[in-house]
């Protein structure tokens, strides 16, 4: 699955980041990249249990019988 | 998902609060003759009685001069003059000031009219324009900084609440 980050900007000046795909700690600081870009403060913030899940990378089966 | 965020940019600064009619205030130093004479310079050359004369001070949503001035000049006000913390013009029948103690805070609003005139649509036109200069200002951020970390935009759309959606590829 393609891990994607969206920032969604309304016209009242909010702007909405959201990851998919993304475990772990790494999507705040995703987060966090667009609010230095605007200098902004965090209104709200909503962790799904993606967020409290890692990334684990599998072994080949080689790796495996070594 | 496994996060969402919402931000406000340093730009804007909530929501626009109530007027404080200065005029009504206990703490008013109303200077009549001085606003009589910002009244006179637009053209109110029947004006003869400055009793009628009102001046509001609101709180605003604007923390950034570049862009305060940008708004004001495409809502079409005249006599436009600022510096960092300070912003004067006028629009129509009434004067504004636009003040702050530092570039950290907001600027509070000062508009000097007679009383008879509501210039409360003007006041919301404004903040919706701003609004809409924070998005188109923010937008050119973020993606200036995605670009300089090479971080690849897949999509870009507009929806039809005119939000701007950026989809990012990410690793």
């Amino acid at each position: 699955m393609q891990k994607k980050l969206k920032i969604r900007l309304y016209p009242n000046g909010e702007i909405k980041v959201e990851t998919e795909g993304v475990k772990g700690k790494k999507c705040l600081e995703y987060a966090k990249i667009v609010a230095d870009s605007v200098n902004a403060k965090i209104l709200e913030q909503e962790l799904t249990k993606e967020y409290y899940e890692t990334d684990v990378e599998v072994q080949n089966s080689q790796n495996l019988y070594e | 998902m496994s996060c969402t965020v919402m931000l406000l940019p340093a730009m804007i600064v909530g929501i626009a609060q109530i007027a404080v009619d200065l005029a009504s205030s206990a703490n008013n130093n109303f200077d009549k003759s001085h606003l009589k004479e910002k009244l006179l310079s637009n053209n109110q050359n029947d004006l003869t009685d400055v009793v009628n004369i009102i001046c509001k001070e609101y709180d605003t949503i604007y923390a950034d001069v570049n862009l305060l001035v940008k708004t004001l000049q495409e809502h079409g006000v005249k006599d436009l003059q600022y510096t960092d913390n300070k912003v004067s013009c006028r629009f129509e029948s009434f004067a504004m000031d636009f003040v702050r103690q530092s570039e950290y805070e907001a600027f509070k609003m000062k508009i000097t009219q007679d009383c008879n005139i509501n210039c409360e649509n003007t006041i919301a036109e404004l903040n919706s324009e701003y609004a809409i200069n924070t998005q188109e200002e923010s937008y050119i951020k973020i993606k200036q900084d995605l670009e300089a970390q090479n971080m690849q935009i897949a999509d870009e759309e507009v929806l039809e609440d005119n939000s701007i959606v950026i989809t990012v590829n990410v690793d």
